[in-house]
């Protein structure tokens, strides 16, 4: 009879006094349990060698701030928003030149809906509204 | 934490388990993506279930929230953890002196990640919280609810296994 699985207890101080002493006294006299003591201690060691690692930013979070899926669409509606800003800034500067009235406050409630949904939207497709 | 001590505060958690947490995360999954989603989902388990937390083994109720929420990522996923290439070098704690040291050691590491993800899903378990972890045998059958006798079994033919993965891949 071998140990078994008493050699990781062992390894581990995870047996009791008479317990160990069984393990002692069984491994004077058992080349085959002192190799498998020998192939645990290998395996035990590699994996406590392995390095403790960090977590990246935002693993440890409060649980409130964990939305990933709000907040990865939020990102995009100020994307949005931005770039609406920005290309209706452009049609703006070039209808004003055109002297042609404008409600300004109308084309971009109107353009960040479409961009929202359409962040493709291009300066030409906003001067086409601006001048409309 | 001592069995007869309050009950911790969500931020105690945090603070005190939380990168013991992503590490037995990033060993059982073997990336960071992954062990990240799966800390959050533990901590948000935590906090809701800090409310009707009994004083009582708190590293066993732990780790068996977190070793839940494991398993219901799986399932959800249907399908087990892949192996994919770890890529813990890019979040190394410790500096080590020349590049040829830090590939030397991810190398190293990295072999015995791929060798821990080849185990049975309940080799893997008991072994990283054993030898990652640091937990004791009654802790982790506490954690996996199983007896201790099983516990020992899982962790001694999860070694020996790893021990010859790693001897067919020096």
């Amino acid at each position: 009879m071998h140990l078994g699985d008493l050699i990781s207890a062992y390894l581990d101080s995870q047996v009791d006094a008479s317990e160990r002493t069984l393990v002692e006294a069984h491994l004077a006299g058992c080349e085959e349990c002192r190799s498998e003591l020998a192939a645990a201690t290998v395996g035990r060691k590699r994996v406590r060698e392995l390095p403790l690692l960090e977590p990246p930013p935002g693993a440890l979070r409060p649980p409130a701030d964990v939305v990933p899926l709000r907040s990865a669409r939020r990102r995009s509606l100020v994307a949005a928003a931005a770039m609406a800003t920005l290309v209706v800034g452009v049609g703006f500067s070039v209808s004003a030149e055109r002297a042609v009235p404008l409600r300004l406050d109308a084309v971009v409630d109107q353009h960040v809906a479409r961009a929202s949904v359409d962040p493709g939207l291009n300066v030409l497709q906003v001067q086409a509204v601006v001048n409309r | 934490m001592a069995s007869n001590e309050a009950v911790p505060t969500w931020e105690q958690v945090a603070n005190d388990y939380g990168r013991t947490i992503y590490n037995f995360a990033y060993r059982l999954t073997g990336n960071r993506d992954d062990a990240s989603d799966l800390s959050q989902e533990v901590l948000l388990r935590v906090r809701r279930g800090l409310a009707n937390y009994q004083p009582g083994s708190f590293e066993g109720w732990l780790w068996r929230i977190t070793r839940n929420a494991f398993l219901d990522e799986v399932r959800k996923k249907k399908r087990r953890p892949t192996a994919e290439l770890p890529d813990e070098d890019r979040s190394l704690i410790a500096t080590t002196p020349t590049p040829e040291d830090v590939l030397s050691q991810t190398r190293l590491s990295s072999d015995v990640q791929e060798a821990l993800l080849a185990l049975p899903y309940e080799f893997r378990e008991a072994v990283v919280m054993c030898d990652v972890v640091g937990l004791s045998y009654q802790e982790i059958a506490e954690a996996v609810e199983v007896p201790v006798g099983t516990v020992r079994s899982r962790i001694h033919r999860g070694r020996l296994l790893l021990r010859e993965a790693l001897e067919v891949r020096p």
